[in-house]
């Protein structure tokens, strides 16, 4: 039996290597982008407490849109989360433990000063919770702003070292080489393109109001990027509640036509018809039923757009569960709702998720195109339209840098939510 | 000795494809008693695993009357009286070892404490209690098998039902899996088995009665009575008589087609 034994345990160790095993490394850049993430948010987050740094310093105030600090504020309360992992394992790791303490602090500071209005450093050093509020600070109440960012630099630097502590990038470098050796061709091939792009506009003298170099684009958008985050974050806003709204009533219609299936072989192909349609040109009938400058016109437009493709794949998935399962769970003489929830919905999930991650991209087109048929003049689409009827060609393009921006940060997230919901799928297990 | 399934001039119809009505079983009558394990052999299409799905209640009986412990098909089913091992595992990939063997005690309405005691227990039966956490994809093919077979098991029915379980294991694995389930099945007392498989050997190996089915439509050949000694192991297959009899189930398999063969040898 013996033999028999260490041979089933042998399988195993090739089925499942361990997380330390060096020639089966598995660590994955999840990490690392989680951490740049924390680290961004961190930094994001000190110049949004104090009124010197957010009104005055180009970085801090591309992030004053109203609706986006505390969504940077939780943000970092989330990343934090997240990099403290398993709190289990954090016991046995005093130094985690405390970068995880020390993060968590620095995160509940920023959500009381950002979300709340109440600077507890401010508060500590005797400065009126007012000044905070200033928008314009003058010279007399400059100074203690400004011995208050003196102090506050120190907490900074003390979450950066946080977060340092918990991503340990130092160990990470095999993980580096072996992205960038799987990577190398495609990153090898953006430089190039950019680089013959800078190239062919020199050398055949293409207007400048044409096409912009690469390089004039970069600089411009350096120049006016907290302008087009703000509007860009507005946009986003109109693409992610459409989402919302779209992707939540085909999933759950989706669930209830293939819980009805006479219902769903009478709705299905009139879905797949109207899906055909391009509901892009349903924006100017959106604006007059809603209004042009009330967002709720472009959400309505992401909505449409986003609901078909959701509700189809909903459907299809839950409809393409192996019948063998569901033949084991009649055998168990289970109810609709179980079959349902332990059988139907865990097969459907890779469609479903697939889809989503259609409907990110499609939210953000839907939600940019729809204000180029009017809207208010805060929005991302209508922002690129009025730079490109005004041939500032370069600043048209930095907003189509910024869109696109957006558009993977949403695609990003959703393909982690997938991961993290489908470690067991198939396409998420050893190479 | 009661019967434990009773089957009585049962008959099974498909409409095939093209429309026509197509004859599965046909005047299939059997009684299996407690604590037997009984085999279903019979070539591909023959209907052995239609009169499996039938004793489950997963599909019905064109005609004809059906009863599992004394009680008609459809609720014994209800009554979860007995386990189904299909030919593959069908093991839930989102679930781990554990929990897929506490899956049919979750539907059930069983505690916590309960589930997880009798999971465990199945596996220590099976003997894969190192895996508790591991998921199915980290297993080879015969361990995804026994943990489908503890599954069937973890909510002690009195009857196992087995579909082909092991028909996709190569030989070696097979045999030893055969052991396994003759050590499961004197462990636990009065369990019966009906066990569908297409090989001779391990239908002998296994059984107490080895039910032979003829080609479409499925009739029964001939059921023959295995009176090997038990414990088996790998002594019984070195018997003569145990060559005698799988020499015996062979013919009956012929019976079936030796028209066809003939057929072909005047061609």
């Amino acid at each position: 039996m013996a033999p028999i034994a260490r041979k089933r345990r042998e399988e195993i160790a090739i089925a499942a290597p361990a997380a330390n095993d060096t020639t089966h490394d598995q660590r994955t850049l999840g990490l690392d982008m989680l951490a740049l993430v924390a680290l961004f948010l961190v930094i994001v987050t000190y110049h949004l407490q104090n009124p010197i740094l957010l009104y005055d310093v180009q970085f801090g105030s591309a992030f004053r849109n109203a609706t986006l600090q505390p969504v940077l504020a939780v943000g970092l309360l989330g990343a934090t989360l997240l990099l403290a992992g398993d709190f289990r394992t954090l016991r046995t790791h005093i130094v985690r433990l405390e970068a995880v303490i020390l993060l968590f602090l620095y995160s509940l500071y920023m959500i009381m000063a950002v979300i709340f209005d109440f600077n507890m450093a401010g508060s500590l050093m005797g400065i009126d919770q007012a000044l905070f509020l200033e928008r314009l600070p003058d010279e007399v109440i400059r100074a203690p702003l400004e011995s208050h960012l003196n102090i506050t630099a120190f907490f900074e630097y003390l979450a950066i070292l946080a977060v340092l502590m918990l991503w340990q990038p130092w160990q990470r470098f095999a993980v580096y080489g072996r992205a960038v050796r799987l990577n190398a061709s495609p990153l090898i091939v953006a430089i190039v393109v950019l680089v013959l792009l800078e190239g062919v506009i020199n050398i055949f003298q293409i207007e400048e109001f044409l096409l912009p170099r690469p390089s004039v684009i970069a600089a411009t958008f350096g120049e006016i990027y907290p302008r087009l985050v703000s509007v860009g974050w507005n946009t986003f806003q109109n693409a992610f509640w459409g989402f919302v709204i779209g992707c939540g009533a085909g999933i759950l219609t989706g669930m209830l036509s293939a819980r009805f299936t006479g219902f769903s072989r009478a709705l299905l192909p009139l879905a797949i018809g109207i899906n055909a349609v391009p509901i892009i040109a349903l924006a100017p009938i959106m604006n007059n039923w809603f209004g042009a400058i009330n967002p709720a016109s472009k959400i309505a437009i992401v909505a449409v757009l986003t609901y078909f493709p959701a509700m189809i794949s909903t459907v299809r998935g839950l409809n393409s569960v192996d019948h063998l399962s569901l033949e084991l769970m009649k055998s168990y003489a289970a109810s609709q709702w179980e079959i349902f929830w332990k059988v139907r919905l865990p097969s459907a999930l890779p469609f479903i998720f697939s889809s989503l991650k259609v409907a990110t991209t499609l939210s953000m087109i839907g939600a940019i195109v729809s204000e180029y048929f009017g809207g208010t003049g805060n929005g991302l689409g209508f922002s690129i339209r009025n730079d490109a009827a005004f041939f500032k060609n370069a600043e048209a393009w930095s907003g189509i840098v910024i869109a696109s921006l957006f558009g993977i940060g949403f695609y990003v997230v959703v393909s982690a939510a997938e991961r993290a919901l489908m470690y067991w799928h198939v396409s998420f297990r050893e190479k | 000795m009661t019967a434990v399934i009773s089957i009585k001039s049962l008959n099974k119809t498909f409409r095939g494809s093209d429309g026509a009505q197509v004859q599965a079983l046909e005047d299939i009558n059997l009684d299996i008693v407690r604590g037997e394990f009984i085999s279903l052999i019979g070539p591909s299409g023959c209907g052995k695993s239609t009169l499996l799905r039938m004793i489950a209640d997963l599909i019905e009986p064109s005609s004809g009357t059906l009863t599992v412990n004394g009680k008609p098909a459809a609720q014994a089913r209800k009554d979860r009286d007995y386990g189904f091992v299909f030919q593959s595992p069908t093991l839930y990939d989102w679930r781990t070892i554990i929990k897929n063997v506490e899956l049919p005690l979750e539907i059930m309405k069983y505690s916590k404490e309960e589930r997880e005691q009798r999971a465990s227990e199945m596996l220590q039966l099976v003997e894969l209690s190192d895996f508790h956490h591991k998921y199915p994809w980290q297993l080879s093919g015969g361990m995804q098998q026994r943990v489908s077979i503890a599954r069937a098991l973890a909510f002690q029915p009195n009857i196992l039902l087995m579909d082909e379980p092991f028909g996709a294991l190569d030989e070696m694995t097979r045999e030893r899996m055969n052991n396994e389930l003759l050590r499961i099945w004197t462990a636990i007392p009065d369990m019966t088995v009906v066990f569908v498989t297409h090989s001779i050997a391990e239908a002998v190996y296994l059984s107490d009665r080895v039910v032979v089915l003829s080609p479409r439509p499925g009739r029964l050949a001939e059921i023959i009575d295995v009176p090997l000694p038990r414990p088996r192991g790998p002594e019984t297959r070195d018997l003569d008589e145990y060559f005698h009899l799988t020499s015996r189930v062979r013919h009956a398999l012929r019976g079936g087609t030796m028209e066809m063969q003939k057929v072909k040898v005047i061609d």
